[in-house]
């Protein structure tokens, strides 16, 4: 649901809150623009809040 | 756009700040003499300045209650602040940890906390003859979730600040001006307001976030912050301008390192709206998103 605004992560849901990971290379939610807009989407799929987590993975991407 | 005020508004609020402390003062005066709850928070901080100068320090007694839930460096602050002003202090120790309500984590959590605290406070009011028990509620306070309030309010403790209106800048205004360290001073409210309601508060736990907290503050980070605690996973709200630092990848592991180091979480996220005060009542569907 993300992918459509330009946002590619992996999104898990705990219950009203969401964990973002991206996928390598995607820096986009350092964008406050681009924040928002996810925040926006999230609302309205009943998430009421989001967090962003570096996976271990990502680390040698 | 927000614009900012101009010189003339500013020197009007701290007119109006200066003559709600005159107030106060005033306010004390009738009252006699006070038991004070003092966190070494912001708001307590300031009232038992206040008090101090109204009364004379026989007249004032700064009650602190340390408990698991109690941050360190907040009872060291407290005790800076008192030593460094002259506040009389008397140090107890609580145990709301052993009420299973309050263990239990309801959403009225506070309430079973605050209820602990002044069934300590008020017979230490009762014996030395004070004249009023006290705590730091401020008006901005009083539109939020707060059960704890109740409990202070079904004892007949007093709220000063909130009474004569002083919002939060206003206090913060007031002890700048009296140079209290306190004046900038991030708001701190206990280490369970960390863990989402229905999941129970544990000395664990609370060491846990407490850990996390230091260690993010470790790097540099000012300003409000919270470790939320999620089980296995912390999330951390941070200040909007601090959120722009630490969401870039590099620095976002190096966050996430030292809070797996220090805290023992198995994954770390950052939130992405940043810091925002009562935060998990709005997870927990107890106030509106």
């Amino acid at each position: 649901m993300l992918e459509v605004i330009g946002v590619r992560c992996k999104v898990e849901r705990r219950g009203a809150l969401a964990v973002l990971t991206p996928l390598p290379g995607d820096r986009s939610l350092e964008r406050p623009e681009v924040r928002r807009e996810v925040l926006s989407v999230l609302r309205a799929h009943g998430f009421t809040h989001a967090a962003v987590e570096f996976a271990d993975d990502e680390d040698s991407a | 756009m927000r614009q900012e005020p101009r010189a003339d508004q500013v020197a009007a609020a701290a007119d109006v700040a200066a003559d709600k402390e005159r107030r106060l003062g005033g306010w004390l005066a009738e009252h006699g003499s006070v038991v004070i709850g003092f966190s070494g928070g912001v708001d307590s901080a300031y009232l038992a300045c206040v008090a101090l100068d109204a009364l004379g320090p026989k007249h004032v007694l700064a009650v602190i209650g340390r408990s698991a839930s109690y941050p360190v460096e907040q009872w060291e602050t407290a005790r800076r602040v008192a030593g460094r002003f002259g506040i009389p202090v008397r140090e107890i120790d609580t145990d709301e940890m052993s009420d299973p309500r309050y263990a239990a984590n309801p959403s009225n959590r506070c309430f079973f906390c605050k209820s602990e605290l002044w069934s300590r406070v008020i017979p230490i009011a009762r014996e030395l003859r004070f004249g009023a028990v006290l705590d730091g509620t401020n008006a901005d306070d009083l539109g939020g979730h707060r059960p704890g309030a109740a409990a202070g309010a079904e004892r007949g403790v007093l709220s000063p600040l909130a009474i004569l209106g002083f919002t939060k800048v206003e206090i913060r205004e007031r002890s700048r001006a009296r140079g209290l360290p306190t004046w900038e001073q991030p708001s701190s409210p206990c280490l369970a307001s960390r863990i989402p309601y229905g999941t129970s508060v544990t000395a664990e736990r609370l060491s846990q976030v407490e850990r996390a907290e230091r260690a993010v503050r470790g790097l540099g980070v000012a300003g409000d912050l919270r470790v939320r605690y999620h089980g296995d996973l912390a999330r951390v709200e941070l200040t909007p301008s601090e959120l722009e630092r630490w969401l870039a990848p590099e620095s976002a592991r190096r966050l996430r390192d030292a809070v797996r180091a220090a805290a023992g979480f198995a994954r770390v996220a950052i939130d992405l709206r940043g810091y925002r005060s009562g935060s998990l009542n709005v997870l927990g569907g107890v106030t509106a998103a």
